[in-house]
Parts: C-alpha cells; sequence; structure tokens
C-alpha cells in the first residue's frame, strides 16, 4: 500500500516541478478569482439596489459575494480538463499501450497528474482563503470545525469531480473525439454546480433535478460549508450521500473502462 | 492599395478552403461544437432568465434588449472562434515549438498567416442559427429596429472584433517573453467575461477601463446599443478610435516579439 | 545569387536550473543564465549553383548557422548579404528566392492531401498557374509520387513525406535551398531517390543547395565542398574528397591465400597493425607508400587465389575525424 502510494505520489511531485515552471499560470488563476468575484458583484449590487432589499433567498449581498468566492475557488479546484484532454489522446493515438504494459493504472496515475497540476491554485488559494479569514473574520468558518468539514467535503468534490470526467473519458473508446463533450460539461458546470450562483436561486423545479445528481456535491455544498449554511446536523447525511455518489461513479468507471479495454485490445491498439 | 487587399482576401480564401478539406474529413467535430455551442449559450440564457426572475431592467437595458444583448455576444463569440480564437491558441505553440519559423519565411506578412491561418469552418452552423435567432428577436422588441440601425450594428460588430482580436492577440504575444505562457487563451477568456454582460451594469472606473484599456465594452454592448437604440455617433467614433489606436499597438508588439524570436531561437 | 557570410558570432542566454523541487522553488524566483556562444566569427562564400555540405556534430551550430542564413535569427555580431538582401529584413523579394526543408519538422498539414498545400503555396508565392503546373508536374515524377499526392500525408510512409516536403518547398524555383537532414530517418532507395533529385535540380536550374546531413553518403554523392563547424567555429571549408584523403590515406587491402596458412611464415606479416587474418583471408589498412612494399612481400610468400583494394568507407573516416577534429585539423 506505501509503496503504491509513492509511486504515485512521485508522479504528484513531477507535476509540482512543472507547474512551478509556468508562474504565469497560477497569476491568471488568482486574476480569474477576482476578476470573477468582481463580475458578480457588480451584476447583484446592481440587483440588490434595484430591487431595494436586503436579502434575497436567504443571502444578504455579502453572503452572496462571499459565496461565489469561494465557489469559483472550488470550481477552479474540481475542474480537471487539462488532464482529461490528455487522457483522451491517449486512447486515441495509442497512448494508453504505456500504461497496460506497466505497473500503473491509468486512473490513479492522471488523478496524481490532475492534483499535481492544480498544486499551486491549492497554494495559492489556500493563502486567499487565510487573508480572507483575517480581514472578515466569521464571515466565513465560524468555527474551527467547518474548516476541517469543508476540507474533507472538498476533498470528497476533487474526486468525484475526476471520477465523473473519467466516465466521459471512458465514452472515447467508442466514440473518439469526446473532447467536446469535456468541454460542454466544464461550461455548464459553472452555472449547474452553483459555481458562479448559488443553487438556491434556482426555480424549485430545475433545483429538485439537480439535487438528484451529485453536481451539488462538488461546489454548492462544501461552499455552504465553509460559510455556515448549513448546519452541522446535516452534515452526516450529506457525507453519506456524497460517499455514495462516490462509489457509484467509480464503479461505473471502473466497468465502463474494463468494457473499453477489451474493445481497444481487439483492435489491436 | 487595393492590390494588397485583393492578394490578401484571395489568401484568407486560400486558408479556407484549405481548412475546409481538412474539418469535412471529421464530420462528428460539425455535432461536438453545435453541442458545446449549445450548452454554452443554454447556460449564458439560463443564468440572465434567473437574474430576471429578480429585476426587470438592468441600468437602460430591459429584458427583451438583453436577449438581443446576449445572442449578439454569442454571434460575437462564435465570429471571433471562426476567425481567431483557434489561431491565437496556437501561437504559444508556434513561438515554444520553433514552427513559428515556417510563418516568418513565407514572403507574406507573418502576423496575417499566424492569424488567420485556421478557420474554424464549423462555426458556420451555429452562426447560422443565431443569426436566424437574432432576427427574429429584432422583429419581436418593442424598439423601432431600422435599417440604419442594422448597417451601424454592422459596422460596430467589426470594429468590435477588430478590438478583441487585437487584445487577444497581444496577449498571445506574450509567450515571445515570457516562455510558456500557456494561459494567455485562458486570461482571454476571463476577459471576456466582462464582454458577457451589459455595459449599463458597469459605474465608475471599472466603466472608464471597459471602454478604454480593456475595452470589453465595445465588444457586444456598444453593437447591441446601435442596433436597439439606434445611432449613437460618439459611440461609434470611439470605437474608430480605440481599433485603429490597438491595431497599431499589435504591430508594434508583432514587430518586438519577432525581435525577441529572432535573438533567441538556436 | 552569391553567399557572403562575414564574420558572424551568435550569442545565446542559457538558463540554468538546479535539480529536483528544491530548484524549481528556487528558479521560480530567481533565475540564473549563462552565456553561450553558438557560432564564434564564422565566415563563408558560397557562390551560385553550387551544392555544398555544412557539417557538424549536433549541437555544433549548423542550424543555427542556416538560420541566420535565412534571417530567421539575428547574428550577435558581423553581417550576411545574399544577392545584396540582408537576410534578417525578411523582404518579400528576398523571401521568395529561397526555401527551407526540414527533415525534422513538416510543413505540410497532417490530415489534408499534399496537393491541397501545394496550391496554398501557389497562392502564397504567386506562382503563375502554368509553371506551377510544370513543375509540380515534372517533380511528381523525377520523385515518383504522383499517385500520392491526393492522399493525405499522415497516410504517406516517412519516404513519401519527405518528398513531397521537398516538392512544397521547390515549387516557387527558389534560388537558394536549404536542406537540413532531409534524409534522416528514410530507407536507402529513397535516400539514393533524393540525392539524384537534388543533383538534376541543380544542374537544371542552377540552383544553390545547402545541405546539413549526418549521412556522409549524401554528402559524398552532392557536395564537392564541404564547410566543417565545430563548437561554433568554422574548421574546415574546402574539398571533401581531399579532406577525406587527409584524414584517412589509407586504403584495405583483401588478400585470399590460395596455399594452407599452416605452410606459410606469416607471423611477421600479421605483427603489424591493422592487418588481420581470418580463415584463409588478409585484410590490411594501410596508407599508399607502405602499401606496395606490403604487397611485395606478400606476392613473395603466396600466389593469391583474389585480392582487392577498396577505398575506407567515407562514414567511418568522418566518425574518427569527430572524435577529435582538433588533431586533424593541425594536419591539414
Amino acid at each position: 500500500m506505501r509503496v503504491a502510494f509513492s509511486k504515485y505520489f512521485m508522479v504528484m511531485r513531477m507535476t509540482w516541478i512543472q507547474a512551478l515552471e509556468y508562474k504565469a499560470n497560477t497569476i491568471v488563476g488568482i486574476f480569474a478569482v477576482i476578476s470573477g468575484v468582481l463580475i458578480e458583484y457588480i451584476l447583484w449590487d446592481r440587483i440588490y439596489e434595484t430591487r431595494g432589499v436586503e436579502i434575497i433567498n436567504g443571502f444578504s449581498l455579502n453572503q452572496l459575494i462571499v459565496y461565489i468566492f469561494f465557489g469559483i475557488m472550488v470550481g477552479q479546484l474540481k475542474s480537471s480538463w487539462v488532464t482529461s484532454f490528455e487522457m483522451i489522446e491517449c486512447i486515441r493515438s495509442g497512448g494508453l499501450n504505456k500504461y497496460l504494459i506497466r505497473p500503473v493504472s491509468f486512473f490513479s496515475y492522471h488523478f496524481s497528474l490532475f492534483i499535481g497540476y492544480n498544486s499551486l491554485f491549492y497554494f495559492s488559494y489556500f493563502a486567499m482563503i487565510i487573508l480572507f479569514q483575517l480581514i472578515f473574520p466569521g464571515w466565513a468558518f465560524q468555527t474551527p470545525i467547518q474548516a476541517v468539514a469543508f476540507i474533507i467535503f472538498l476533498s470528497m468534490a476533487v474526486y468525484l469531480s475526476y471520477s465523473i470526467y473519467f466516465l466521459m473519458i471512458c465514452c472515447a473508446f467508442w466514440f473518439g473525439e469526446v473532447r467536446t463533450l469535456i468541454l460542454a460539461f466544464n461550461l455548464s458546470n459553472r452555472i449547474f454546480t452553483g459555481s458562479i450562483i448559488p443553487l438556491e436561486f434556482f426555480q424549485e423545479s430545475i433545483l429538485n433535478i439537480i439535487f438528484l445528481t451529485p453536481l451539488p456535491y462538488l461546489v454548492n455544498i462544501p461552499v455552504n460549508i465553509a460559510l455556515g449554511n448549513i448546519s452541522s446536523l446535516e452534515w452526516p447525511q450529506l457525507f453519506i450521500n456524497g460517499l455514495i455518489w462516490v462509489v457509484v461513479m467509480t464503479f461505473l468507471g471502473q466497468i465502463l473502462y474494463k468494457i473499453g479495454i477489451r474493445k481497444y485490445e481487439g483492435f489491436g491498439g | 492599395m487595393r492590390v494588397l487587399v485583393v492578394r490578401h482576401i484571395s489568401l484568407w480564401w486560400s486558408f479556407f478552403t484549405n481548412t475546409l478539406t481538412r474539418d469535412m474529413e471529421f464530420k462528428a467535430n460539425f455535432i461536438g461544437s453545435l453541442i458545446v455551442d449549445a450548452v454554452y449559450y443554454g447556460a449564458h440564457y439560463f443564468f440572465f432568465n434567473i437574474i430576471f426572475s429578480y429585476v426587470d431592467t438592468l441600468g437602460i437595458f430591459t429584458s427583451a434588449d438583453v436577449r438581443i444583448f446576449l445572442v449578439i455576444t454569442f454571434i460575437a463569440d462564435t465570429v471571433y472562434m471562426m476567425f481567431f480564437s483557434g489561431n491565437l491558441f496556437n501561437l504559444n505553440k508556434l513561438i515554444v515549438s520553433g514552427d513559428l519559423d515556417f510563418a516568418l519565411i513565407k514572403p507574406v506578412n507573418g502576423q496575417f498567416i499566424v492569424s488567420f491561418r485556421y478557420v474554424k469552418s464549423y462555426a458556420i452552423v451555429s452562426l447560422t442559427i443565431l443569426g436566424l435567432l437574432l432576427s427574429s428577436l429584432i422583429s419581436q422588441n418593442p424598439h423601432d429596429i431600422s435599417i440604419l440601425n442594422l448597417i451601424l450594428f454592422f459596422f460596430s460588430f467589426i470594429l468590435g472584433q477588430t478590438i478583441w482580436y487585437s487584445l487577444d492577440f497581444m496577449i498571445g504575444c506574450l509567450t515571445f517573453w515570457f516562455k510558456n505562457f500557456t494561459v494567455g487563451g485562458w486570461l482571454g477568456h476571463e476577459l471576456f467575461k466582462f464582454a458577457e454582460r451589459p455595459d449599463s451594469i458597469y459605474t465608475g472606473i471599472l466603466r472608464k477601463s471597459l471602454f478604454s484599456i480593456l475595452p470589453m465594452a465595445l465588444i457586444s454592448s456598444v453593437p447591441a446599443r446601435l442596433l436597439i437604440y439606434g445611432p449613437g455617433w460618439n459611440f461609434l467614433y470611439w470605437q474608430i478610435f480605440v481599433s485603429v489606436i490597438f491595431l497599431l499597438l499589435t504591430r508594434i508588439v508583432w514587430k518586438a516579439g519577432i525581435k525577441k524570436y529572432e535573438s533567441a531561437s538556436s | 545569387m552569391s553567399i557572403q557570410v562575414n564574420n558572424i558570432s551568435k550569442e545565446f542566454k542559457i538558463f540554468k536550473r538546479e535539480a529536483g523541487l528544491k530548484g524549481a522553488v528556487k528558479s521560480f524566483f530567481n533565475r540564473k543564465y549563462e552565456i553561450f556562444h553558438a557560432l564564434k566569427s564564422i565566415s563563408l562564400d558560397i557562390n551560385e549553383g553550387e551544392i555544398i555540405g555544412i557539417l557538424g556534430e549536433n549541437g555544433a551550430g549548423k542550424t543555427t548557422l542556416i538560420k541566420a542564413m535565412v534571417g530567421l535569427l539575428h547574428p550577435t555580431s558581423g553581417s550576411i548579404f545574399i544577392d545584396g538582401f540582408s537576410p534578417w529584413e525578411r523582404k518579400n523579394n528576398f523571401l521568395k528566392t529561397v526555401s527551407i526543408v526540414m527533415g525534422q519538422k513538416n510543413q505540410l498539414w497532417w490530415d489534408i492531401p499534399a496537393s491541397e498545400s501545394f496550391l496554398l503555396n501557389q497562392k502564397i508565392y504567386q506562382i503563375p498557374e502554368k509553371q506551377f503546373k510544370s513543375t509540380l508536374d515534372e517533380m511528381l515524377d523525377l520523385l515518383d509520387v504522383r499517385d500520392k499526392v491526393n492522399v493525405q500525408v499522415r497516410r504517406l510512409s516517412l519516404g513519401e513525406r519527405m518528398k513531397m516536403e521537398i516538392i512544397s518547398a521547390l515549387l516557387h524555383r527558389p534560388k537558394i535551398v536549404f536542406l537540413d537532414e532531409p534524409t534522416i530517418g528514410l530507407d536507402v532507395t529513397s535516400q539514393s531517390r533524393i540525392r539524384e533529385f537534388i543533383t538534376k535540380h541543380n544542374e537544371q536550374y542552377g540552383t544553390t543547395f545547402l545541405l546539413t546531413s549526418h549521412y556522409m553518403n549524401d554528402i559524398q554523392a552532392l557536395c564537392k565542398r564541404v564547410f566543417i563547424i565545430h563548437k561554433g567555429e568554422g574548421l574546415y571549408d574546402g574539398d571533401f574528397e581531399t579532406l577525406v584523403k587527409k584524414i584517412n590515406p589509407k586504403r584495405r587491402l583483401q588478400f585470399e591465400f590460395s596455399s594452407n596458412l599452416k605452410s606459410l611464415n606469416v607471423e611477421k606479416l600479421i605483427n603489424k597493425p591493422n592487418v588481420s587474418i581470418n580463415d584463409q583471408c588478409l585484410t590490411a589498412e594501410l596508407p599508399d607508400n607502405e602499401m606496395m612494399d606490403f604487397l611485395n612481400q606478400l606476392f613473395e610468400l603466396d600466389t593469391p587465389a583474389s585480392f582487392s583494394f577498396e577505398e575506407l568507407p567515407v562514414e567511418e573516416t568522418m566518425k574518427s575525424f569527430f572524435a577529435n577534429p582538433e588533431k586533424f585539423i593541425s594536419k591539414l
């Protein structure tokens, strides 16, 4: 077990080294958060002013902006389209053979890559959250236990998101070019996971549909936990539900991958 | 001058037929890109529907106007994708791999080649659909939208594309100085988010910036204003001024970048 | 269309980084660099219609020199004139007269037939329709790829692809062509086909060719004159055959004895270096002046069943040259 882990840790470490080469990436990553929050702030400031109200759907303007601030960061951390594109290319061009003849798993190897690529975002966003906490104490993480829960739910979101991407990647065994699928998923995620607008703002009927999918666990729930919008009594139930999604998605992914590999080998790679 | 224009148009036509020949081979991509576009536009449309369930107007823009504005933004995005996006995204790769060499040793302006080499022909499908959508929205809009409005809109739209191209091109050229500046496309995308909202929500210094140094408001908001509310000559003059300045800037940045490239390549 | 290269030098900054995560973090904040001298005052004159080989090991500066001549990089000092043009001004009239083929890179689009890329080049170089047709026809026949011109480039073999690259580079009938490793990785038949083609093209149009290659057979077959770069410096400029002779003046003798070796006293002969015996056959590599003497001794010993002389393979000669170029140059 330890040996297996250290192997993937090396992969992660390699990508950290690579990530450090791309300073600009980090800068744009931070810019994306700040400008994203700014754009939404301007829009909602207008809306709150026009309506002349303090609270919309249980959110004051400040609470809403803090939500979006966290939402954009979590949304960035869970998005793995760069890694996904590489994986699809692997399947299409025969690069997958590399993994079949070596004692590494395609799934885990690229999961390490995904975490590694995002490593600088983890650092810089962590720093931004600390800074935020110092300037606006009490706006998020009212109790320390929330921070712990946030990290747990964030980890779950990152893994769950990756396993959903993996399901779509496996479609490449049958349809070849599925990058557009990833792109479409990625784009729609900004809205439908609650990254730039809380899911609470949606119509009841649409909200009900979204809660039948794993989408709320990707951004909305971790962020609401960080902000204290969900009482700690509900955490265990949410955790179990999330875990069920994790298990289902992993299981589906493994099955799809196994069937896909058989087809891939049938082709002779 | 005329010879030069004709030559470049005929060159672009060759680029287009060249890429179309290739794209025809991958028919699934036509459908794929249609799906992405639909999802992208759908998500935006959904978002503004939520917004307009809370308010009736955003500044001067009513909900019917914002619908037109949105479709114009989508058209701007699609046209941009068709002509420039892929090319400028590729710039980083060209510079890092040294394949820019091939563009530079052709007896054609290098900036022209790298900016226009690939034409994303798939975009035609989405563009047709959006065009139909826009004309139906225009006919439903309570404002009186005249032929003059349409002509001005068309002109202003092209100026908007020029400005966006110039800005994105200069961002792409940063690769000349920062090797591995792979985030150029991302940065451009983040900036474009300012253009995805009607300019009427911006105030103060941000508004001034979005009309000058980061002229995102000139890409889709100003064309939408001219279309819906008729001649706003000041907007148009300003747009012409900004696009000329920005286009000149691209020439300067490109030349400086090439100089850097020449001294660094091996 | 003559080329004059006067005293050009080229320096680069090379960024350095320590290995490992620590090094990566360090260089995140502070990058260190060294100056690297890629070319050190190189001078070279080339006449119209010449085929000249540029030789050197990997990293010696061949590509840098070629790039400076096409105008893709500024030398740090010195000047280049090609028919009165300074290459790095990249005037359209200059660019229309040069062309470059790089064996390791492709210009042709992967997913479309070569013919489409040819048409595009016709537009770019403004080649008149008639000239375009006749040039293309001629080259397709000479290189024997007429039936492949409408096949997607990705479906072509490496050799066919290279031939298409060459055609695409020559369509506008450039006066100077830079060929950087044009035969790399190709099979023997394709290599010789390309060589023949270059010779013919050179004779017919008086095109100047500058060629780099690691296959000495290419150089031997095509280039009368070579220019050798070593660590950025020009080491040799002159006749290739003369160089080879000077580096290795030896020839190889194969001598097959007719009598049984055991009955002969060959000990004395095989005591020399460069002489060996295998079965009934003796092989010796000796300079011409020693060879006659040695041969006489052999004839005294025995009548040969057969014997033959041959030149040493040029490939090996140049290998020994590049192992220690300074040693040979002092002798020249």
